[in-house]
């Protein structure tokens, strides 16, 4: 796709949602952001979304977005003024000016967010992103063993910038974890600062539309079934039923669980869900139907909006749905994280009782 | 010829698996356990599970990923399409989420949480064992009993308790008339239990129960020791068994120590007794201070008790012990109860000098005492008499003799349960000498042999009825549920047999003698 797509404020309703999806039931509300986007595209104009393919393979870029807690952000609002502050800083650093910068993850508020950088400091947003959709950890970037996370900039709202000259991927996670907590729980970040030719070829493409198309199929949809939604969106409806249980455990360090369905018609079949922040498997009566890195959705069944795992409820009435993954995220590549089950903390499910 | 093979309800039993968790699949826990398989979690999807097969699944190692328990559902799944009996998880700490145990469910699968920290192989290998050599497991179960008993096994709780432990299961032994003597109360009803005549098992509901009758030194079961175990198989059972005809030898030796010393202390106190009533006053010091030993006071205010005891099956060893805890339960607490000719006899001792009414209250808790000894007892037939306070030592003699009149005007009274006190007798008095002169009951037994030849009871009760209702037909018939005309008719035929005219007064008053007489002592009714 050679020709630039522009992104006016009139489209941030459809891509909130399509980011929505592609979270699979984590990555932040877009509450915090959806607002944000619109006022910056209604003040900066239209933003140019281009494919990194496009761009001079050797233009320097950038992903954005934020990091730690999406519940803090919908408390201490971002303003766009963080985000600026540690791509500025990352430059700075650098000793480079970006070309373009890519959201950091599709799935949920990061989706919006880099385009919120992009537009406030007039740089075209990158088609793509380094997740594909959303991921709990800063290390889970398909970017990752190719173009390295530091330096990176991390600024917060209150004015405080941090810059880590150098640091393992490996170590990332744990480092931007230790700071968050002095930078008010969430953070601006821009890491993985590298060339067009690199994300070209590594980062996930396309994220930008298919956020796009996945929000234009929602609010598109006409049939009751919602066959022309599942079909427009790529997406397979595997379960519909009421919630019977969600057993919540809570570590310091990671939200799990499981949740029971009960199939709306029969009686005795039900589903599994194991989720982190994101939903990230769903057995059918045993029958593996979305794992991760697939994107599993509960949908309202009534209204089908998607339901994020914290507001899930018992006795709700839900669709499940499996929105493929990427295939870029299937594919093992040295220094990468496990971006499937494994990378959740659970057992690999093995791929022989696939239906 | 006993069934073999192992179900999984029997695996369940296992000590070993005591504190695991069923979390679902229970309508599938009498399948046939064929074989035991290690399934490790990277193998689920890929190993072979054979048919009829216990799947052991343990997670929780610490090297794998911290989230394992989806696996479960995924190995119900295949467990089902293979025909797996059972699944097994160990290293679990979590509560099985609702879809999973919901999945068991539904393919009948019983799948059990492990405790924590019970390792996976030695498990796999002790149901291996059980799987395929029951007999093995049996042996260890037995071994541990016997050496239980080796060092516990004297005492009658120490048995009970070496079976519970052993079997892990709830241990009673009781006697035919239901009371408990060691152990819980069982969940099985008593009749259940005492109505074994050899050592056998069986299921009542959920509960599977092994029972074994002991018989005493009359040759007759006098102990019944039933073991009692809630979802436990057949294996389970026939272990029960073999355990309890193990303990059959120290439970055997246990009673017949005990009958053996009841026997020598009643032999100990009738001598006692016998000394006492014959010297009176002039105890020696050595008698006193035995009887002091055998829990009888000679100084103080007296009332004699005496019990007539009889059942249509026979007397418990037993009968008389819980008799004297029934005693104790109604506030009574006489000195022990020693054997006569003709039933049991104490007496209750109180350091000062007694209220006119105190016999009639002694009565008062007597009654209450018999009637719970008799619900819980039934078909035993019980008298009591109540003496009048007496002095001393040389009193003894005479509340005894008085509450023993007491209890055959009692036992007269042809009621089950029957309490006197002597002082309420008055011209029934006169009457005991006749009923217990042997010479009138002989002459009795001659009087009413032709009646008692025919062994028509209902002609005897019809005539015992019609004398004391004043030879009324009409209300003997209502009294007894039969025609007026029933009663002539009856009454016709017995006047026949016996060769008597009743409207004769003195042949009525002999008649009506002889037939308490009779029923006083139901010994012509024995002799032929």
């Amino acid at each position: 796709m050679l020709r630039p797509m522009y992104l006016n404020a009139a489209d941030v309703e459809v891509l909130a949602l399509g980011c929505t999806f592609l979270g699979a039931g984590g990555g932040g509300s877009v509450a915090a952001a959806a607002p944000l986007l619109r006022h910056t595209l209604e003040v900066n104009g239209t933003l140019p979304v281009v494919s990194a393919s496009a761009l001079d393979p050797d233009a320097r870029v950038a992903c954005v977005g934020a990091v730690g807690s999406s519940t803090v952000m919908l408390e201490r609002l971002p303003s766009g003024v963080e985000l600026a502050a540690a791509v500025r800083a990352l430059e700075r650093h650098t000793g480079t000016r970006f070309q373009a910068l890519q959201p950091l993850e599709i799935g949920g508020v990061n989706g919006l967010l880099g385009l919120v950088a992009a537009s406030r400091l007039g740089l075209p947003a990158i088609d793509g992103d380094a997740m594909g959709r959303a991921y709990p950890r800063l290390d889970h970037t398909v970017l990752m063993g190719v173009v390295p996370a530091s330096p990176l900039a991390l600024a917060d709202a209150g004015g405080d910038v941090m810059l880590v000259d150098s640091a393992g991927d490996r170590s990332v996670e744990r480092l931007v974890r230790a700071v968050l907590p002095a930078m008010g729980a969430w953070a601006a970040v821009c890491l993985h600062a590298g060339t067009a030719g690199q994300y070209a070829r590594h980062a996930v493409p396309a994220s930008v539309s298919r956020a796009l198309t996945l929000g234009r199929a929602w609010t598109g949809r006409r049939r009751e079934d919602g066959a022309d939604f599942l079909a427009a969106a790529q997406a397979r409806l595997v379960f519909t039923g009421t919630v019977l249980e969600i057993r919540r455990t809570r570590s310091a360090t990671e939200i799990s669980g499981v949740i029971s369905l009960g199939h709306a018609c029969e009686e005795d079949r039900s589903m599994r869900i194991d989720f982190a922040n994101e939903y990230v498997a769903a057995f059918d009566d045993g029958v593996p139907v979305s794992t991760a890195p697939d994107i599993t959705c509960v949908l309202d069944a009534r209204t089908w909006e998607p339901v994020s795992v914290e507001r899930l409820a018992v006795q709700q009435r839900v669709r499940v749905i499996r929105l493929p993954a990427p295939e870029t995220l299937r594919r093992p590549h040295p220094g990468r994280l496990d971006l499937g089950l494994r990378g959740y903390g659970m057992a690999e499910v093995g791929t022989e009782a696939r239906p | 010829m006993r069934d073999e093979a192992v179900r999984f309800r029997d695996l369940q039993a296992l000590p070993t698996l005591n504190s695991a968790r069923l979390v679902g699949g229970g309508a599938g826990l009498d399948t046939v356990v064929r074989e035991v398989e290690i399934v490790e979690p990277e193998a689920v999807m890929t190993a072979e599970l054979p048919p009829a097969a216990l799947i052991v699944l343990p997670f929780g190692d610490t090297d794998g990923p911290i989230h394992q328990e989806h696996l479960l559902d995924l190995m119900l799944r295949r467990a089902h399409l293979a025909k797996v009996c059972a699944i097994i998880v160990t290293g679990h700490h979590s509560e099985i989420a609702t879809a999973t145990r919901r999945l068991a469910d539904k393919f009948a699968i019983p799948t059990l949480v492990a405790p924590d920290r019970l390792p996976a192989l030695p498990l796999a290998v002790h149901l291996r064992t059980v799987v395929h050599e029951p007999r093995v497991e049996r042996s260890r179960i037995l071994h541990a009993l016997t050496s239980r008993l080796r060092t516990h096994g004297e005492k009658l709780d120490q048995i009970v308790t070496c079976l519970a432990t052993t079997l892990d299961a709830a241990a009673t032994a009781c006697t035919a008339q239901g009371a408990v003597l060691s152990g819980g109360e069982p969940a099985t009803p008593v009749p259940d239990i005492v109505s074994s005549r050899t050592l056998c098992s069986f299921k009542t509901g959920d509960t599977s129960i092994a029972v074994l009758p002991v018989s005493g030194l009359a040759g007759s079961a006098a102990l019944w020791v039933a073991v009692e175990r809630a979802g436990a198989g057949a294996l389970w059972r026939g272990t029960a068994e073999l355990c309890l005809s193990v303990a059959h030898g120290p439970l055997l030796a246990w009673l017949a120590r005990e009958q053996l010393t009841a026997e020598r202390d009643a032999r100990l106190r009738g001598t006692l007794l016998a000394e006492i009533l014959e010297h009176g006053g002039a105890v020696t010091s050595a008698v006193a201070e035995q009887a002091a030993m055998a829990g009888w006071e000679l100084a103080g205010w007296h009332v004699g008790l005496h019990f007539r005891l009889s059942h249509s099956a026979g007397l418990s060893t037993f009968t008389v012990d819980t008799l004297a805890r029934e005693l104790a339960a109604a506030q009574l607490f006489p000195g022990p109860l020693v054997e006569r000719a003709d039933g049991w006899s104490t007496w209750i001792t109180s350091p000062q000098a007694v209220p006119a009414d105190h016999a009639h209250k002694v009565a008062g808790k007597l009654t209450r005492a018999l009637k719970a000894f008799r619900d819980r007892r039934s078909g035993v037939t019980v008298a009591a008499g109540v003496g009048s306070p007496q002095r001393d030592a040389s009193g003894i003699a005479t509340t005894l003799a008085e509450a023993r009149q007491a209890a055959v005007i009692a036992a007269s009274s042809g009621d089950g349960m029957a309490v006197r006190v002597v002082q309420d007798l008055g011209a029934s008095r006169l009457l005991l000498g006749w009923y217990s002169s042997s010479a009138f009951r002989d002459y009795a037994g001659q009087i009413l042999r032709p009646l008692l030849d025919t062994r028509d009871k209902d002609l005897i009760a019809t005539l015992e009825a019609y004398l004391d209702r004043s030879c009324s037909a009409m209300q003997t018939g209502r009294v007894l549920g039969i025609h007026r005309n029933t009663v002539s008719q009856r009454m016709a035929r017995a006047e026949k047999l016996l060769g008597l005219s009743l409207s004769q007064a003195d042949t009525r008053l002999a008649v009506q003698l002889a037939l308490r007489a009779l029923r006083t002592s139901d010994l012509p009714t024995r002799t032929r």
